[in-house]
């Protein structure tokens, strides 16, 4: 292998190729419903309003609300579309901004290859999701930021992106903190107006929110499960858009070797520092992480080549495992997010429950956004920021779940006009252990209950209560 | 190369080692272990079909089954060539092979050839390596030579570069869940860093080779295992029930027993008699820290643990024998110096030989009996092809390979469904009831309720058999009984 080819003048297209093809897996291959924010956003974009009806049945919209203003225009057209050509701008904009400090064509391609393949800017960039605009935002306010003619452009930007993503907005804020504390010192004012304004609507509207709403509320189910740090932050040990293993180790490589450089290169080192120490506590945090690493990355990649090594053999050998081992991450990733949820049996679900009279629907949290998205009301979703009774709503359905007391089952389906329950096999592995348990047993043997929907491991049961 | 004194002595030793292991794995027409019919199961299919078995439609009913089938492949091979036999021959040559290795090893340390004899002698009766490989069809028998060699290659790494990348790319693929060969290395280049001693650039790059091709292959083969279980994918997706019995606590007196005391002792002293800090030594801490390590962190099973630490010792008492004699020929026990080397040598090789007969013999008479075999192969000939039969975790393998019938559960856990509480719980519960519900939850038709449930569960009988409504005795024998299930 020569890294000679990337010095080439079609080497930047080439992995302008790479990243288009990418990106472009998910989006053919799954569509543009991956998760649940993109039904979130698209209904929210199809029906705008600062009060969401069919959330917890009936609540303030305490969402990210300009990813849905984004999408008003032509809602369904933009969330298929809109991720891929950010992803595309983004592209160009990173390429930019690596080209200010990076002067080594060969380190800045690689940098922005491996960028490419990471799971995630592959996770931001496939699909319309709670990161996309944030991210890009984030990208575009930097390079604005560097440049001395659109410099004030970052202003509007500073306004929009905590209406996005507060956490990203969070992470931005602190990069280019450490950004204007180190290098562009004459950039403090600006850094301080954006910050201001910022931080002024973010207030003014969480304000008017905790007004409207009366309380502030944050609730959090009980998670199962472990929680270690690797988990966490890196992808292939389970973090949804975590480091590749592999970028890892290229980046220790390439820090190992650029260490001697380390005071001066400060704001640098103590970006990733900070940003290794955020991904803890805000997963958010892994996408600039990514991004910082994949510019180590590519210098130990680029380190690994430049090394005597005593065995041509070895040399090759090492370099394809390497490169397999980034190129494997992306893959899973893209194989991850196409075997994501929604399947093709909850869309069904999903178009079947759209076809019958709005009413209540009780499922798990999760569920909760895809039933809004089908135009009923849902008990309790994932969105628990400033919802109504959260906590109540949760043990309510808890108890629900797990009791075959009939009384306190028609209380509970009483106290929030249930009709229908949408279980799935999610649920079934999740909360009971067989089929006579709890609210299954109470489904099956009492006669207040009827399926009207049973495909694929999802049933859809109708409640006929007797007032 | 001419054949001398020392070589020969070294081939009589392998071959002891090889007729020994061959002596009690002729003395059954059968394999002794559960996992053993796994393995045979899988080479045979490859060696009937050129391809391996991805989906076992006997096992839990349909599973899928997670294997580089690298070890069956090289089964698989010779099968073509020599069915049947290679099963029982080949393990034991394998497994024998160590002598030769532990021989080279021995010599990088010690100048002496007897001393690097007295090391491989050692070596040819390790009882824990006979307690997992006899008769066993065990890909142990394969890692641990390979992975000495390896070591060894690692040693002569500037004219064997080549042979080393192979062997441990074989190395690797034949189990890439086992992490002693990365911590080891790991640690080796610790060690070498804190000691200031030089570490070779092609060290360096054989360093660079294990690590990243072994994460590579993890992350491929077990990508998914990762995704939903995080790093706790090592343990193998082993439930917990049964996780004490695999990766088992360390256990000092324990380890000393499965050891044997004369290795311990002979190789704690030639670790402290040898004073050099070179490579080599450092390495074989390394495997001893390694070990200790992924012991200590429950990430190995315990007895292969012990088999690692059990041949590093060996290599070691190399040392403490070569000290012995220096010691002896600077004393006036001199003149006397045959008397007392023989007498150490016989003392060390008793001391290790009567336990590896005790332990070959209970593997051969205890693991599998004949009569199990009579009342697994009923099954075969007189229950319907689509039978489903319900019988102990441990007995699994032995239900789809001998009675070719389908199996509730077995040790290949990673991407089964949960089972282990359920079939406790039909082992274990008197209620009629409750068996019925695990009967019907996985269409059971039948019951193996064998000597080892017995002792398994603690019990005597199953309770709810006596409903003859529901359960009919079928076949008995005096290792085990039969129970269809009838409503």
């Amino acid at each position: 292998m020569n890294l000679q080819l990337f010095t080439k003048w079609y080497a930047k297209y080439l992995i302008f190729g790479i990243m288009l093809l990418f990106l472009l897996i998910v989006p053919i291959l799954k569509g543009p419903w991956v998760g649940t924010d993109p039904f979130l956003y698209h209904r929210l974009a199809s029906d705008f309003s600062f009060y969401d009806s069919l959330s917890y049945g009936g609540r303030i919209a305490a969402y990210s609300f300009v990813n849905a203003l984004f999408l008003i225009p032509a809602p369904t057209f933009l969330i298929t579309v809109l991720p891929y050509i950010l992803g595309i701008i983004s592209f160009f904009l990173l390429s930019k901004i690596l080209s200010i400090f990076i002067e080594d064509l060969r380190w800045r391609n690689l940098s922005l290859l491996i960028i490419s393949l990471s799971p995630a800017f592959i996770y931001v960039f496939s699909f319309y999701n709670s990161l996309t605009l944030a991210i890009f935002f984030s990208i575009l306010g930097f390079y604005l930021y560097l440049n001395k003619k659109f410099k004030y452009y970052l202003l509007p930007i500073a306004l929009l992106l905590p209406f996005c993503n507060p956490k990203i907005a969070l992470c931005f804020y602190i990069f280019l903190f450490l950004y204007t504390f180190f290098i562009k010192k004459d950039r403090k004012s600006l850094f301080i107006y954006s910050l201001l304004i910022s931080s002024i609507s973010l207030l003014i509207y969480y304000s008017l929110i905790f007004f409207l709403t009366g309380s502030f509320t944050n609730f959090s189910p009980p998670l199962e499960g472990q929680f270690l740090f690797f988990s966490k932050v890196l992808f292939d040990l389970g973090s949804a858009y975590g480091l590749g293993l592999f970028v890892v180790i290229l980046s220790l490589f390439g820090a190992i070797n650029s260490w001697s450089k380390k005071y001066s290169s400060p704001f640098y080192f103590l970006s990733i520092g900070i940003f290794l120490l955020m991904s803890f506590f805000i997963t958010e945090a892994l996408v600039f992480l990514s991004i910082l690493l994949a510019i180590l990355a590519a210098l130990g990649l680029i380190k690994l080549f430049d090394i005597h090594w005593s065995s041509y053999q070895y040399k090759s050998f090492i370099t394809l495992i390497l490169l397999l081992g980034l190129i494997f991450s992306s893959i899973s990733q893209v194989n991850h997010l196409i075997d994501s949820m929604p399947d093709k049996e909850t869309l069904e679900a999903i178009e079947y429950l759209s076809t019958l009279e709005s009413s209540v629907v009780i499922s798990s949290p999760t569920n909760g956004v895809w039933i809004n998205f089908a135009g009923h009301k849902s008990v309790i979703d994932d969105n628990y920021l400033f919802a109504p009774n959260p906590e109540e709503r949760y043990n309510d359905l808890n108890n629900l779940y797990y009791y075959r007391d009939l009384t306190n089952s028609t209380n509970i389906l009483t106290k929030y006009n249930i009709k229908y329950i949408w279980i799935d096999q999610e649920m079934r592995e999740n909360l009971w252990e067989s089929d006579t348990e709890g609210l299954l047993f109470i489904l099956q043997y009492t006669k207040n209950y009827y399926t009207m929907y049973n495909r694929n491991g999802i049933q859809i049961w109708r409640v006929n209560r007797d007032d | 190369m001419k054949l001398n004194r020392v070589h020969i002595i070294l081939l009589l030793i392998f071959l002891s080692s090889f007729i020994f292991q061959l002596f009690f794995a002729l003395q059954v027409p059968f394999y002794s272990s559960d996992n053993a019919y796994f393995n045979l199961r899988h080479s045979k299919y490859i060696s009937e079909n050129f391809v391996p078995l991805i989906f076992d439609p006997l096992s839990y009913g349909g599973n899928y089954i997670l294997d580089t089938h690298i070890y069956h492949y090289f089964l698989g091979i010779f099968d073509i060539i020599f069915p049947e036999v290679i099963y029982k021959i080949l393990p034991c040559l394998l497994s024998s092979l160590i002598v030769f290795i532990v021989f080279l090893l021995s010599k990088e340390i010690t100048p002496d050839d007897n001393s690097s004899l007295f090391a491989a002698s050692l070596s040819a009766f390790i009882p824990t390596f006979l307690t997992l490989t006899l008769n066993q069809i065990s890909v142990v028998s394969a890692y641990i030579p390979l992975f000495f060699l390896a070591i060894y290659l690692f040693l002569k790494i500037r004219s064997r570069q080549s042979i080393f990348l192979y062997i441990s790319i074989f190395l690797i693929l034949l189990d890439p869940l086992n992490l002693l060969l990365l911590f080891t290395f790991i640690i080796f280049g610790l060690l070498m860093l804190s000691q200031s001693l030089e570490i070779k650039s092609q060290e360096y790059e054989a360093l660079g080779l294990v690590i990243s091709f072994l994460l590579l292959v993890n992350l491929i083969l077990y990508k998914s295992v990762y995704l939903t279980e995080g790093l706790s994918a090592i343990w193998e997706d082993v439930p917990l029930e049964i996780y004490g019995n695999i990766f088992q606590n360390f256990n000092l007196l324990e380890t000393i027993t499965l050891i044997g005391i004369i290795p311990l002792i002979l190789g704690i002293i030639g670790i402290i008699l040898y004073k050099k800090k070179n490579t080599i030594i450092t390495l074989l801490s390394s495997i001893i820290l390694a070990d200790f390590t992924l012991l200590l962190l429950r990430l190995i099973p315990f007895k292969e643990g012990l088999i690692f630490l059990s041949v590093v010792l060996c290599i070691l008492s190399g040392i403490t024998f070569f000290n012995f004699r220096k010691y002896i020929f600077i004393t006036k026990l001199f003149s006397y110096e045959k008397f007392f080397i023989i007498l150490l040598v016989l003392i060390s090789i008793a001391s290790l030989i009567i336990p590896s007969i005790y332990a070959s013999s209970s593997v051969i008479n205890e693991n599998i009996q004949q009569s199990e075999i009579d009342a697994l192969q009923w099954f075969k000939f007189n229950t319907p092809r689509d039978s489903v039969v319900a019988a102990n975790v441990y007995e699994g393998n032995l239900i789809i390979s001998i009675s070719d019938r389908t199996n509730i559960i077995d040790n290949q856990f990673i991407n089964a469904e949960d089972r282990i509480s359920d079939v406790n719980l039909l082992f274990k519960t008197e209620s009629l009831i409750k068996a019925k519900k695990v009967l019907d939850k996985y269409n059971v038709d039948y019951i193996y309720f064998s000597q080892k449930s017995k002792e398994l569960y603690n019990i005597e009988t199953l309770t709810y058999t006596i409903d003859e409504t529901c359960f009919k005795e079928v076949y008995k024998n005096e290792f085990a009984t039969i129970y269809k299930v009838v409503c």
